[in-house]
């Protein structure tokens, strides 16, 4: 029979321990204590090498992990296409200006926002090629959590209404689409942009024509599709303010 | 155990390399096996297949050494295990496999003396004759090779619970095989 007292439970656990040796396989039986030789054998045998049964199952395992690798790449892929597509008739939405399904109005379309018709505050003095109207004429039309939502135009507004190269082409073709050279996006000009002091706003010069990109906004013209930026320095952000509508937000 | 390449193994696996997880899983399969088995006698093979499917839709996720893997996939086993359980509780009339009876040791039997060097399914089967929850602790301490706080982890209990268990079980172990001589003396 085995001796009690052996393997008292409040042994300390350290690799000292003959309970640990035995159950981490690092006893032999030669060195086990008395009558605990058999005990180390089995559990040498219970950790010994796979059997090859055990190993039988690895091709049907290689196929079914195949199979779900194959399922989690298609799901990917088919979230992609999905956030695409999104992402793509939100783009649509925005140029076509229509009204969301949520009651949300597209910044072009917005009340106050201009929209095709705020071709002339674009020609207004003051408004130059960043031609957003008067000062804050869009920024307080344009839904605020479309504005909140949608990525800023950054210096766009400054760099002579929707000449600025950084402008996403939606954005470029929705400007062109209402005039304006970016006329119809006050709001949309106004965001991003840097606050500029508003005791600049209502004396700043109009800007000068000049540099002008082909289908660009022109100052004081709200031709659509025939904005024609002034004073298109890149960089010049804080200008956009100054411009006109800058300051809408 | 996979020693220091296991990382570079463990990202292939997560890329989707069919040879990486073939490494894994011949390295924890036997023993998944083994735990499984003692677990829920005959549902081994049925039980890994499911944790295999979970791990391989967690690879991407998981994060860790070696170590904490396999007792990331250990924890998964037992969930399944305790799952089938527990349907089982459910489904009172789930018949007994046989082989689970066959791999039990049985003091009279010859060839159980007869030999000299025990298998590794029937040192599995003879752990699994001990109180349940010993055994579970033995096979996660022995064939999985995790440690007690490791072990307590998995099956929530506290590590010097484990340990004592662990405890136990060896004295029972030895208690069984002192009171078969004939598989004491093949043994």
């Amino acid at each position: 029979m085995v001796a009690d007292g052996v393997f008292p439970p409040e042994m300390p656990d350290t690799p000292y321990d003959p309970a640990e040796r035995l159950l981490g396989g690092r006893l032999d039986p030669e060195d086990a204590p008395p009558g605990y030789a058999e005990v180390a054998t089995v559990l040498r045998a219970a950790a010994g090498p796979p059997c090859p049964d055990e190993l039988a199952g690895q091709p049907a395992a290689l196929a079914t992990f195949r199979r779900v690798r194959h399922r989690a790449r298609v799901r990917a892929r088919l979230v992609t296409v999905a956030l695409a597509g999104t992402l793509a008739l939100g783009g649509l939405w925005i140029v076509d200006g229509a009204h969301s399904p949520l009651g949300l109005l597209s910044p072009s379309g917005g009340p106050g926002s201009g929209g095709p018709g705020s071709g002339a505050p674009a020609g207004a003095p003051g408004s130059g090629g960043a031609g957003s109207g008067a000062p804050g004429s869009g920024g307080a039309g344009t839904a605020p959590a479309l504005r909140a939502a949608l990525p800023p135009v950054g210096a766009a507004a400054g760099e002579g209404g929707g000449g600025s190269p950084e402008l996403p082409s939606t954005r470029e073709r929705a400007i062109a689409r209402h005039g304006g050279g970016g006329a119809s996006r006050g709001g949309g000009s106004a965001r991003g942009v840097r606050p500029a002091t508003s005791s600049k706003g209502p004396t700043a010069k109009p800007p000068k024509p000049g540099k002008a990109e082909p289908g660009k906004a022109k100052p004081g013209k709200a031709e659509p599709g025939k904005a024609k930026p002034g004073k298109a320095k890149p960089g010049k952000a804080g200008e956009a303010g100054r411009g006109g509508g800058g300051e809408g937000r | 155990m996979i020693g220091p390449s296991f990382d570079a193994v463990l990202a292939g696996a997560a890329r989707g390399h069919d040879e990486a997880f073939g490494i894994l899983w011949r390295d924890l399969q036997p023993g998944l096996l083994r735990y499984l088995n003692a677990l829920a006698p005959g549902a081994g093979e049925d039980l890994a297949s499911e944790t295999w499917l979970r791990v391989v839709g967690g690879l991407r996720r998981f994060s860790g050494d070696e170590r904490s893997f396999r007792a990331w996939v250990f924890t998964i086993a037992r969930h399944r295990a305790v799952d089938r359980a527990r349907r089982a509780v459910r489904r009172p009339d789930a018949p007994v496999p046989l082989e689970a009876l066959a791999d039990l040791p049985a003091p009279d039997d010859p060839a159980t003396a007869a030999v000299d060097a025990i298998s590794t399914r029937a040192a599995v089967a003879l752990i699994a004759t001990l109180p349940p929850d010993q055994a579970e602790v033995v096979l996660l301490r022995v064939v999985a090779g995790l440690e007690v706080a490791e072990v307590a982890a998995i099956t929530g209990k506290h590590p010097g619970n484990v340990r004592v268990l662990s405890h136990r079980a060896l004295r029972r172990l030895a208690e069984l095989l002192g009171a078969a001589p004939r598989v004491r003396g093949g043994v």
